[in-house]
């Protein structure tokens, strides 16, 4: 039965139907629908109707059923595209100026999204030159910290890897991967190197590229394989291969010999090594189950081989806890390599390693904006050069070009603006960006023009900046009326003009947000150069020494030198090595950084006491149990007067005899949390730190340097001045700082030059009435305020947006990094205000400059 | 001309075509199919089947009178063409054929 007033179908549906529907079945399948629609209201009901009539218009969207794309006007089509081309190169040529302007935007913003794209491609394909990445698994322990916060280590039990491939089929092959240190000594050549003991199957495991050598050299138990690297350093460009070494381990001197040279590792890889060396000479231990190995991989034949693995490993970590070790495991997690590049960094201490991503989040972030800049520049251009084509548009209109083919020819003509300013990028990425970037990070991207992925993103580039910067405006002008055109109605300038002011109003927030940040980091890491550490860290040497019988004969020849007012040994030094205790606080554990040292290491290291006294090693009581403690320990762990009282730590108690400033023993990454001195005994020091009082302190250090290579000559002399301690953390600050540089750069030129262009094409537009107020006898001053004014307070909206925004997220930023950062105030604020405001003062005044001189006569008497 | 194998579904509709001759349009097609078996087709998935029951040469149409319920768009009538019943004929010569041979369905 019909109903007597129909329930209508929402017509959405419909209008999409038409879309995309060939018209040759459109009728016949819309009656279907509406027919269908109206019997199943009865049926279901009106809801459930409508999600059908949806449901059956998506399963329209077959090919049959598709609109065919005609080519019987391939031709048309072709000359129309070819004659749109030739408009494009005829638009730019009259437009010159702004046009070149808004191509060299546009390039410089796809040139930083070459690099984006680089960056992105090398961490997608980070380690992808090890074949067989799913059938190797890195075994990772769960476990958790003294404050029973879980965490991911990649440190196992080094017995697991023996047993377990002796325990199970399937699996094709086992390495450890333990870091250490060694003394290699070639000749006359003797460094201090980072080695890595691996077992036998690692070459097998990972098939890293060998330049010499083969990967079985391994199995041969006296063979190293050297990184090209390493080689470089002992060998030059000699042949390596097969060359004796020695390698001084805990002071043993072993012979081995160069069974393999690595390729240079690719730019991807984040996971190489710089000494392969058999595990052996680390360890052949069977029965140590809480010695731990830094990784440990296996290669299984298929993954339901690393299951049983998986189901039985119980035992392993079982045994290991049955040690009582610091960190008991609760489970082991098999993590696939090809899976490793995307988590490790959450992995405490993994040998395939890479920094938290959140730099480069940062840089893609900043990359983002700095293309936000340059679109919304170009928009805004587009614009104005649109409205001066009116005429062009009223007459295409007249003779009946549809809405539709407007739209079309401007956004073709945009794309072929967009595809000029793709290779002009390219050229910018190529010449300019990719060899900066190389500069700030120690690793190497480069433009591989064979990538087919890297020629369909550019043309996506090209394509997608075209149309999203093209749309506005192709749609804003092509919906003029002709005969509004005609009658002169039509001119720029009318209420849509909010729009255009709104999107130069974003245009400056950006470029504001990046000149703050900019500012900001600059300053930053001015400000943490300068800060002071709360201890004295100039006029100090370091010597970590490797025996105690290098340590006593140093210790005793430095105390000779005139230059040096004093000299401490230390088990652990402050920025090098720490110790950890854990102490009882109520029926916590808290762990503090505890650092041993003899009795003279705070006047040494002009650390100040603030109460209580220094810790004595001719007494008994301060040798066993004494500590002296920082401000922080203090404030947060004991009540009233510090020295005399007691805390406890694994049972033991320790007297709290003095309390020290607080002071920086970490970068200013971290906070300064509580913290502990205690004697050191004379066999544990293995630092010596001089204090040189007069002479200079480099000659000091070579005098130091000539004296070791007399008495060790077969140990490297490392040496370091503490001033030096945290290059390291000042080199990684450096990194983003220099790339905000380099984006608040570019960003500044960016909304300048699109800034120029607008102001010059709108100062073109209104010549006539400037003439005429000019000849009426206004003032350049006059004339100035005129047209400054409308961009002054596009600026001052964009300002009180911006300058809150930007404190807030920078803040927030280097709130999450630094523990210690420059205070976010007017002391930046002011000076980004000024960059901005004179780049855009700057900016007009220079259109300003060529409107004086220009003749009123002249403007007026153009048509 | 495409293979003239029959889907399943293909079947069901030139089946309910000739049921309904010479009353079968797109619509009345699925109000069939949804009396008889218990599915709702799409509308897509039937005239997907029938595009290719045309494009196979079973089917042939012509366009007919509209309804106030089509909102004035007119229905299209499809028929069997010759070819179209002789592999009705043949489907089911082959079911038959197979049926026969099975020994004993019953048996457990």
């Amino acid at each position: 039965m019909k109903p007597d007033t129909p329930i209508d179908p929402p017509r959405w549906p419909f209008i999409l139907l038409g879309s995309f529907m060939n018209p040759l079945l459109l009728d016949e399948v819309e009656g279907d629908l509406y027919e269908t629609f109206d019997k199943r209201v009865e049926e279901v009901g009106a809801k459930k109707a409508k999600w059908l009539l949806i449901r059956d218009v998506l399963s329209m969207f077959r090919p049959f059923a598709i609109k065919k794309i005609t080519n019987k006007n391939s031709i048309n089509t072709l000359t129309m595209i070819s004659s749109y081309f030739k408009l494009t190169i005829r638009g730019i040529k009259s437009n010159l100026m702004s046009s070149l302007i808004s191509i060299f935007g546009l390039s410089i913003a796809v040139a930083c999204c070459i690099v984006l794209f680089l960056f992105g491609m090398n961490i997608i394909t980070a380690n992808d030159f090890i074949a067989d990445a799913d059938r190797i698994y890195m075994v990772t322990s769960h476990t958790k910290n003294v404050n029973n916060d879980p965490f991911i280590w990649g440190k196992t039990p080094e017995m697991m890897g023996t047993t377990a491939s002796q325990d199970y089929n399937g699996i094709d092959g086992m390495t450890r991967v333990l870091n250490g240190n060694a003394v290699v000594r070639y000749g006359s050549i003797v460094l201090e190197e980072p080695i890595q003991y691996v077992d036998e199957d690692f070459l097998k495991i990972f098939n890293f590229e060998l330049t010499d050598g083969t990967s079985a050299s391994l199995y041969d138990g006296t063979k190293v394989v050297l990184s090209a690297k390493a080689a470089e350093k002992f060998f030059g460009k000699s042949y390596a291969l097969d060359e004796e070494l020695s390698l001084i381990i805990n002071g043993e001197t072993i012979p081995v010999t160069v069974g393999a040279i690595a390729a240079p590792f690719p730019t991807n890889s984040y996971f190489s090594f710089n000494i392969l060396v058999p595990y052996k000479l680390a360890s052949t231990s069977t029965s140590d189950w809480d010695k731990l190995t830094n990784a440990t991989f296996f290669k299984v034949k298929n993954a339901s081989a690393i299951d049983n693995i998986k189901d039985l490993s119980g035992q392993y970590w079982q045994a290991y806890n049955s040690k009582s070790p610091k960190y008991p495991i609760s489970q082991f997690e098999f993590i696939p390599f090809s899976q490793l590049t995307k988590t490790d960094y959450q992995i405490v201490g993994s040998v395939v390693g890479r920094e938290n991503p959140s730099t480069l989040i940062g840089i893609i972030f900043f990359g983002l904006l700095l293309i936000f800049i340059a679109c919304f520049n170009y928009v805004n251009i587009a614009i104005v050069t649109a409205t001066r084509r009116l005429k062009e548009i009223g007459l295409r209109k007249s003779v009946g070009a549809s809405k539709k083919q407007l739209v079309f020819q401007f956004l073709s003509q945009n794309v072929f603006m967009c595809l000029f300013a793709v290779i002009a990028g390219l050229i910018v990425a190529h010449v300019i960006l990719v060899p900066l970037f190389n500069s700030f990070f120690p690793f190497e991207l480069s433009i591989t023009y064979t990538n087919p992925t890297l020629w369909i993103f550019l043309l996506s580039i090209a394509m997608s900046t075209g149309i999203l910067s093209g749309i506005y405006p192709a749609f804003y002008v092509s919906s003029f009326s002709a005969t509004n055109i005609f009658q002169g109605k039509e001119k720029f300038g009318s209420s849509k003009n909010y729009l255009f002011k709104f999107f130069l109003g974003i245009q400056f927030a950006f470029t504001f947000l990046i000149i703050f940040s900019g500012i900001s980091f600059i300053s930053n890491s001015s400000f943490q150069k300068a800060k002071d550490w709360g201890y004295n860290q100039g006029g100090l040497v370091v010597i970590p020494t490797t025996t105690n019988d290098q340590f006593t004969a140093l210790f005793n020849r430095l105390s000779t030198y005139p230059e040096i007012s004093s000299v401490s040994g230390s088990a652990n030094h402050i920025g090098n090595s720490t110790s950890v205790m854990d102490i009882d606080i109520l029926d916590e554990k808290k762990p503090v950084v505890v650092y041993n040292v003899d009795s003279s290491y705070l006047r040494t290291m002009g650390i100040k006491l603030v109460e209580g006294r220094n810790l004595n090693s001719a007494l008994a009581s301060d040798v066993e149990n004494g500590l002296i403690v920082n401000r922080k320990f203090a404030n947060t762990f004991m009540i009233g007067d510090v020295p005399g009282s007691q805390i406890k730590s694994k049972g033991e108690q320790y007297n709290i005899i003095g309390v020290v400033e607080d002071f920086h023993y970490r970068n200013f990454y971290f906070p300064i949390d509580a913290m502990a001195f205690k004697l050191s005994t004379p066999e544990q020091n293995n630092f010596i730190i001089a204090k040189v009082d007069a002479g200079n302190l480099t000659q000091v250090n070579e005098k130091i340097k000539a004296d070791w290579g007399n008495m060790f000559p077969d140990y490297p002399y490392n040496g370091y001045f503490q001033n030096e301690a945290f290059d390291e953390f000042f080199r990684q600050m450096s990194i983003p700082t220099n790339i905000l540089i380099t984006f608040s750069v570019i960003s500044i030129i960016l909304s300048a030059m699109g800034l120029f262009g607008l102001v010059s094409l709108i100062i073109t537009k209104r010549m006539k009435e400037i003439s005429i107020r000019k000849v009426l006898g206004a003032s350049m001053k006059e004339i100035a305020l005129l047209t400054n004014v409308p961009f002054i307070v596009v600026l001052g909206i964009a300002l009180i947006v911006a300058i809150p925004t930007s404190q807030y997220l920078i803040k927030l930023y280097l709130d999450q990094v630094n523990a210690f950062h420059v205070p976010i105030d007017f002391t930046i604020t002011v000076p980004s205000i000024l960059i901005l405001l004179i780049t855009v003062l700057l900016t007009i005044s220079s259109n300003l400059f060529k409107v004086s001189k220009s003749s009123p006569v002249e403007a007026l008497a153009e048509k | 001309m495409k293979g003239t194998n029959l889907g399943e579904f293909e079947e069901l509709v030139l089946l309910i075509t000739g049921v309904l001759y010479p009353e079968a349009y797109g619509a009345a097609i699925i109000a069939e199919i949804e009396a008889q078996t218990s599915r709702k087709p799409s509308v897509g998935a039937l005239h997907s089947a029938l595009n290719r029951l045309d494009e196979k040469g079973f089917i042939k149409s012509k366009t007919g009178e509209s309804t106030e319920s089509r909102r004035g768009r007119k229905k299209v009538y499809y028929f069997l063409t010759e070819s179209g019943e002789q592999a009705l004929v043949n489907a089911r010569q082959l079911r038959n054929n197979l049926f026969n041979l099975i020994p004993n369905i019953s048996d457990k």
